[in-house]
């Protein structure tokens, strides 16, 4: 079974091609379903009991719930690790890290990544590099990226090996590395291909990582052009937030007046945002800073 | 298809050459009658033998044995001694010219082919002619043996090439009994016969139409070639039976003189009389390619009987050449060598494994079927390759996942463009000759980007990702393909190879004979030129370069410190060094892993990098010996590591010597036993202080007077009499002398001159040391009277000779210091925890050396941190708080617990903050406390409230957000840095504001002034004194810009402010509004501004009857102001002001005295007149204002104690 398309469109945030290449294989298995149902949440169009029937399905049914409810115990309670399929577990995982639990969402794909021969593992490992990121811890990321590889040595199947690019990707931002180079490359041979609101805020990512002001600016107005705005307007909602981040980053790199709008509004749209949480964590301790100098 | 051209001598015309099977040697026949031996490698002519009478025609080297033959047109054929140079032997025989001699592959046989229709064969050996081959009925021009086989091949101008079998020849002369009469009856009858029976003709082959010059064997196949007047080359098959023609290739336009097949290919060559020189397809029997000399006519072809080189005889001399590179193109990814073998298939290597791979595909299709590809660059993201042919095509080939065979490759992307290679995952760049510039491309082969290079480019190299080595004629440039700059250059001539070190600081650029050793800035590290041509080179893991030449394996250290590692027998092309294996691709294109022994380069290394207990390791553990090693510690300042190398005693005395060893060298001048070397050893001991070792050699060498001076010197009073008893005995009388004036001892001294027959001397000796007897006794044995005697007026018994101040004599007086080298400490066991014993694997000891000096390397920059931080706490104490810099930062994830420590994790901010302690790199770190404090040590800063979006935008503005996957999970957060390219951790910064957002400000704060919107313009100079504060800049220059920035928002606010003040004024205080109206003439604005301030000045003042102060302003006014309706009203006023020169009201204000304007009360602060002045803004105050906010900035205090801003990386 060949999932390279269908993994190709997902990664590049190409959604609507996800659900009709799934829609014309003939078979139905967890990976298919993995897809099809990470695709319905990240275009909104996730209903309960889509496909309840399914051990997965049932899990999406409550990573659904906890999305919704913030309430993550029905979801961790139903799934046991020694049971649990890498799919399963990525629900978890996702779930764990979006709670702000990043070390047991850590331990949980490396529990899956160790202990797993299925389909899903190196869905699982992107995962582990992408929370190993977002605790910070880089040698982490870039070690287990480097396992994996080495472990695989020439196995990487070209659909695996799109996922083990963006984890590469995603660590040489997170650590600067060939940010002018290979990286960027990366982002802009993706933006080229596949012209999404990811690939294209990807890049831009990579514009602001080498303050290229005008690029940048570039991808700004080409993101609010008609097909952006309003042929892709699912894919505009699902990454107002990241757009609103950009912008700002943007804002401030030219002096811009927009900056505290745009801070507003993102607020606004995901107070859970980093941008934000950083903001809000400075301006506790810049409160402090005042109040002690002040005569 | 090129012709590689390796030799050219020039001489008159070359008939014939000859390549000597073994050594870089070639003969060459010349028509003047002379023979050369050239070295054609290193290009010197060896020697010329001279003996033929007349053109020399025809010359061969015996396969395995010193000599050569010749013949020419005096019908001779001469052997000749390589080991004498003379001639061993002539033949005569022949009755014409001889046009060509061959020796037999393995019996003592030569073949000549004459003008008298014969061709002969002859026993050198036995120096007989054993056949005559008649038949032919013309000149016959060429006659040789086949390699393996009993057959003779022979050209004629008879119009036919003839096949002769000559296994009669080999039966009769290889028989154990051929020595009877009746033999030589028979080989005689034989000879006459014209070897009729032992030589028969097998086929004669015709079909050439004109004269046939040349016939050639295959060396392996059935094959004839020929080469003919009719401008043909033929090609003939034969079976054991018959003999056929194949084909004809016809291009030539004159003569063919002669056609030889390649050695190893499916080839043809042949030369002619039309200057030129053809390659034909040997299968297709179509040319490939032509050689064309202008003015000189081809006489021969000839190949080297082993390796791939062919030499060919022309008019003005003769050329040595290889058809094609050899060098099989290769590049290494990661542990895996990528290489294209003789057959165009891209094999692997696996270093780690050692195992080669099976063919992944072939390149047979790609370009042309002779053309070697110049090189391949390997992209594993795609696994694809890039090949570069050699006339300016490249294919983009996908490699199958698996190597399964040589398959064709299932994607070919083929397009003009030269030297190819991969800079990203998936970019490539591509020289494009004709736009005179390079492309950066997809893998999809299309432009994204093109990059106008000005200067002639010959080649181009991968230098780490997004940057390339653009190989100039004359020079090498460092190139960063993305952002389309140059990044370093190196002068560097025709470089036509490189090699990055293992860790990528280094690069080594090779040219034909130099090589030159650069950082990986291409900053010049050394350049070495090698006499034999360079091949290829790789690193090793300590940064040693390993190369090779032609035929040598040889290595440099960093420092140009080089040697020969192994003599090659072939030339092979180095990929890769690991430890003592050193990777190589031979011309077979074949892997050859060769064993070499780096003691020798380890060591000097060691030595140069003081690494001592590696030094004594390698001198246990390895036999080092050598005249080389000596010489070169001895040069490096190291004779006493010298020594443990050496036997012979002078050399250790030498050495021992030189490195201030007495006890060695003692021990090796009583072996030597000499004089030059015990006066050497008692220079060394005296210069020591070791007067026991100075007083042992002078007893040896019988210097009694030395010995006794060395005594006098070292207080030893009781053998310096011992001394004196010894002259006395040994009746010295000069030595009793010296020693009594040494010991002072007058009476014997007056008696040794008595005895020596001076009487008068005695007399005076005595009679000056008041022994009145003993002069008595003189004078009268000497029968003089003392009024007679007639002394020095001078004389005096002071006693010259002082007494030792000390008690004990001197056994040491060290004048130079010998302190043992830790080497000899290590030697003699000083160091306990030097274990000299070690047993380690070679390699882990180098990496353990290399750890020593690690350490000391971070011993050295924890104590320059040390002071760096000492530096930092002079400037502003940062206090204990400093110490939690990274704190706030990792706040958020500190809440949570990482499975796996993170306490080795070296953040980003963490390196920022490493590298600058500005108030700007702090803030963008997160470090907010750590800022702040700086800015308040700084410039006095309080009020951070007003900072605070400032702060939070450093930080914000140096990060950046990207979406994961799924997107429902936070984002992932990545940094901005001041140069995305930074590659040394010491460069690397956080992006801040840099001096452009400032100016833009100012402008914008100009803008509002112009619109009068005075409020406004206020907020943006502050806005601009604000982001001064969290500003970073790395130049001279840009702290100047800042400097006078900070300087203008002052004076702007300052202005404005007391203008506003003045507007706020009430329209009956006149006088104040009167002197604020003045006091904003007095800041410094741009001049067009200012006449804003003073047009009000001059119409207010006027307009309330100030006249003089009116016409100052006026006056100060047209200054600025010359034309324009302005300055005519200011003329005006001027006029009208100065003829009433009046002031209604008296103003606080006297414009020729100097004073500033306090910030706060807008008034003036005369010269003398305390005041204060804010540390952040310079603005003045009354020092009654003094702890107040600043007026300007409103976030500091006035007359704080502060520093200074610092805002200079």
């Amino acid at each position: 079974m060949d999932y390279f398309s269908i993994k190709q469109d997902y990664y590049s945030g190409n959604f609507s091609h996800v659900l009709q290449d799934i829609e014309k294989q003939n078979i139905e298995d967890d990976t298919l379903l993995f897809y099809k149902l990470k695709t319905l949440l990240a275009l909104k169009k996730y209903e309960l009991g889509v496909c309840s029937n399914n051990k997965l399905g049932f899990v999406f049914d409550l990573y659904y719930k906890y999305l919704q409810s913030k309430d993550i115990s029905e979801l961790e309670s139903n799934i046991k690790m020694e049971t649990a399929t890498p799919y399963e577990i990525n629900v978890l995982a996702s779930a764990f890290a979006i709670d702000g639990r990043l070390d047991e969402s850590l331990e949980a794909c490396v529990y899956g990544i160790d202990n797993s021969e299925l389909p899903g593992v190196t869905e699982l490992l992107l995962l582990a590099i992408q929370v190993a990121l977002l605790d910070g811890q880089v040698s982490i990321a870039q070690t287990m990226l480097d396992n994996f590889i080495n472990s695989q040595e020439d196995a990487i199947t070209s659909e695996d090996e799109l996922l083990v690019n963006l984890a590469e990707s995603y660590i040489k931002f997170a650590t600067n590395q060939d940010t002018t180079s290979s990286n960027f490359y990366y982002f802009e041979e993706l933006s080229q291909t596949f012209p999404t609101w990811k690939t294209q805020l990807g890049l831009m990512n990579l514009h602001l990582q080498q303050s290229n002001i005008e690029e940048a600016q570039g991808i700004v107005n080409v993101l609010e052009s008609d097909y952006y705005s309003v042929e892709q307007s699912e894919a505009a909602e699902l990454y107002k937030p990241h757009f609103l981040a950009n912008k700002i980053t943007l804002a401030i790199l030219t002096g811009s007046e927009e900056v505290d709008d745009l801070k507003n509004q993102l607020e606004q749209l995901d107070p859970n945002h980093p941008l934000i949480k950083n903001n809000k964590r400075l301006n506790t301790e810049f409160d402090e800073i005042v109040a002690k100098y002040k005569v | 298809m090129k012709m590689l051209t390796k030799f050219e001598s020039k001489s008159t015309r070359a008939k014939g050459i000859a390549f000597h099977p073994s050594r870089p040697w070639v003969l060459v026949a010349l028509f003047s009658s002379t023979i050369q031996l050239w070295d054609y490698r290193m290009g010197t002519l060896l020697h010329r033998f001279e003996g033929h009478e007349g053109p020399v025609r025809s010359v061969d080297f015996h396969p395995t044995q010193p000599i050569f033959a010749s013949t020419g047109d005096d019908s001779t054929i001469k052997i000749w001694s390589l080991d004498t140079n003379k001639c061993l032997h002539t033949f005569t025989g022949h009755l014409d010219y001889v046009r060509t001699v061959f020796f037999h592959n393995e019996l003592p046989w030569i073949i000549s082919a004459s003008d008298d229709q014969t061709i002969r064969i002859w026993n050198w050996q036995n120096r007989k002619e054993i056949a005559c081959l008649t038949g032919h009925n013309h000149f016959v021009m060429c006659a040789q043996f086949h390699p393996t086989e009993d057959l003779v091949v022979s050209a004629s101008l008879d119009e036919t090439v003839r096949v002769w079998d000559i296994s009669g020849l080999r039966k009769k002369h290889s028989a154990p009994n051929t020595t009877s009469m009746e033999d030589i009856m028979n080989n005689q009858q034989n000879l006459l016969d014209g070897g009729f029976g032992d030589c028969v003709v097998k086929f004669i082959l015709e079909g050439h139409t004109r004269g046939v010059n040349w016939a050639s064997f295959h060396p392996t196949l059935p094959l004839i070639v020929s080469g003919s007047d009719d401008r043909q080359v033929k090609l003939w098959r034969m079976s054991a039976t018959k003999a056929w023609e194949v084909d004809t290739c016809r291009g030539h336009t004159n003569n063919v003189v002669s056609v030889i097949f390649h050695p190893h290919q499916n080839l043809i060559l042949s030369a002619g009389e039309d200057k030129t020189l053809r390659v034909w397809d040997l299968d297709k029997r179509i040319p490939v390619k032509q050689f064309k000399r202008e003015n000189d006519r081809f006489w021969l072809i000839a190949s080297h009987p082993h390796i791939n080189l062919f030499g060919a005889a022309h008019d003005s001399g003769i050329m040595i050449f290889k058809l094609d590179r050899e060098r099989p193109c290769s590049t290494i990814h990661q542990n895996q060598l990528f290489y294209v073998n003789k057959s165009k298939q891209v094999q692997s290597f696996d270093y780690q494994k050692k195992v080669t791979s099976l063919p992944y595909v072939s390149l047979k299709g790609i370009g042309q079927t002779w053309s070697a590809f110049r090189n391949i660059s390997y992209n594993p993201s795609q696994h694809s390759l890039l090949v570069n042919q050699p006339d300016g095509k490249f294919a983009l080939v996908l490699l199958p996942k698996q190597p399964s065979g040589a398959v064709e490759p299932t994607s070919v992307t083929e397009d003009n463009g030269s030297f190819t290679t991969f800079v990203a995952r998936n970019r490539f760049v591509v020289y494009n000759k004709n736009a005179g510039g390079i492309e950066v491309r997809t893998l999809d082969n299309k432009v994204t980007k093109t990059l106008k290079i000005e200067e002639t480019v010959r080649d181009i190299a991968n230098a780490g990702p997004g940057t390339v080595l653009l190989f100039h004629p004359k020079s090498v440039v460092l190139f960063d393909v993305q952002q389309g700059k140059k990044l370093g250059e190196i002068a560097a001539k025709n470089v036509k190879y490189v090699t990055w070190s293992n860790d990528g600081q280094y690069v080594a650029l090779m040219s034909k004979h130099t090589i030159t050793i650069a950082t990986k800035r291409l900053e010049s590290i050394n350049s070495m030129h090698e006499t034999i041509r360079i091949k290829s080179a790789a690193w090793d893991e300590s940064n040693v370069l390993i190369y090779s030449t032609l035929n040598h394996i040889r290595y440099s250290l960093l420092n140009g410190d080089r040697g020969i590692i192994k003599t090659l027998e072939d030339t092979l092309y180095i990929t890769k060094v690991q430890d003592k294996f050193v990777y190589t691709l031979n011309r077979e294109g074949e892997i050859e892993i060769v064993t070499i022994d780096p003691t020798e380069y380890r060591f000097k290394r060691a030595l140069i990098n003081k690494n001592f207990p590696e030094v004594l390791r390698l001198i246990k553990t390895s036999n080092l010996v050598g005249q080389n090693i000596i010489f070169y510690l001895q040069k490096s300042g190291y004779p006493e590591i010298a020594l443990q190398f050496v036997q012979d005693p002078q050399i250790r005395f030498n050495l021992a010597i030189e490195s201030g060893n007495l006890e060695t060298a003692l021990e090796e001048a009583k072996k030597i036993d000499n004089k030059a070397t015990w006066d050497r050893l008692n220079v060394e001991a005296l210069a020591q202080g070791n007067f026991e070792l100075s007083e042992m050699i002078y007893q040896n060498q019988c210097s009694f007077d030395k010995l006794s001076f060395l005594y006098l010197l070292s207080g030893e009073i009781s053998k310096l009499s011992k001394m004196e008893d010894i002259a006395t005995s040994r009746e010295d009388v000069p030595s009793m002398l010296l020693n009594s004036i040494y010991n002072n001892s007058t009476v014997s001294r007056a008696n040794i001159f008595a005895e020596s027959g001076s009487l008068s001397l005695a007399y005076a000796i005595a009679k000056a040391n008041n022994n009145e007897q003993a002069a008595a006794a003189f004078l009268e044995q000497a029968g003089i009277d003392e009024q007679d005697c007639v002394l020095p007026d001078t004389i005096n018994t002071s006693n010259l000779i002082k007494s030792p101040v000390i008690s004990e004599p001197l056994s040491k007086w060290p004048l130079r210091k010998a302190e043992s080298s830790y080497f000899e400490k290590a030697l003699v066991g000083e160091f306990d925890e030097l274990d000299i014993e070690d047993d380690q694997e070679e390699s882990g000891n180098v990496t353990s050396a290399n750890a020593g000096s690690t350490v000391q390397d971070e011993e050295e920059g924890v104590l320059f941190n040390d002071e760096v931080i000492e530096d930092d706490v002079d400037a502003w104490d940062m206090g204990d708080e400093d110490l939690i810099i990274d704190e706030p930062v990792d706040k958020d994830e500190e809440s949570t617990t990482a499975p796996i420590s993170t306490e080795d994790e070296i953040t980003e901010t963490a390196i920022w903050v490493k590298n600058s302690k500005l108030p700007a790199v702090l803030a963008a770190s997160g470090a907010f406390s750590a800022a702040a404090q700086a800015l308040n040590k700084q410039v006095g800063v309080v009020n951070f409230e007003l900072l605070r979006k400032y702060f939070v935008e450093t930080y914000e503005g140096a990060r950046t957000y990207i979406a994961t996957t799924p997107s429902e999970l936070p984002a992932i957060e990545g940094f901005i840095r001041s140069d995305a390219d930074a590659e040394s951790e010491t460069d690397i910064l956080p992006r801040l504001s840099n001096v452009g957002i400032i100016t833009e400000k100012m402008n914008e704060g100009y803008r509002l002034f112009k619109a009068n919107k005075l409020e406004q313009a206020i907020e943006v100079f502050r806005d601009v004194i604000y982001r001064i504060m969290l500003l970073a800049v790395n130049n001279d220059e840009d702290v100047e810009i800042v400097a006078k920035t900070l300087e203008k928002a002052k004076e702007y606010i300052l202005g404005l402010s007391i203008e506003l003040k003045r507007r706020s004024l009430a329209n009956d205080d006149v006088k104040r509004s009167l002197e604020l109206a003045a006091y904003f003439t007095k800041a410094k604005l741009v001049p067009n501004h200012r006449s804003n301030a003073l047009q009000v000045a001059m119409s207010q003042n006027f307009k309330h009857k100030n006249f003089v102060q009116a016409s100052y302003f006026a006056g100060e006014f047209l200054k600025v102001i010359t034309t324009g309706p302005r300055a005519d009203q200011a003329r005006k006023i001027k006029q009208r002001a100065d003829s009433i020169a009046h002031d209604a009201i008296a103003l606080d204000f006297d414009p020729y005295a100097e004073f500033d304007i306090c910030a706060a009360t807008y008034t003036p602060i005369y010269k003398g007149t305390p005041s204060v002045a804010d540390p952040l803004t310079g603005a003045k105050y009354h020092a009654t204002e003094k702890g107040k906010i600043d007026n300007i900035a409103l976030v500091s205090i006035i007359g704080a104690p502060a520093s200074g801003l610092r805002i200079a990386l």
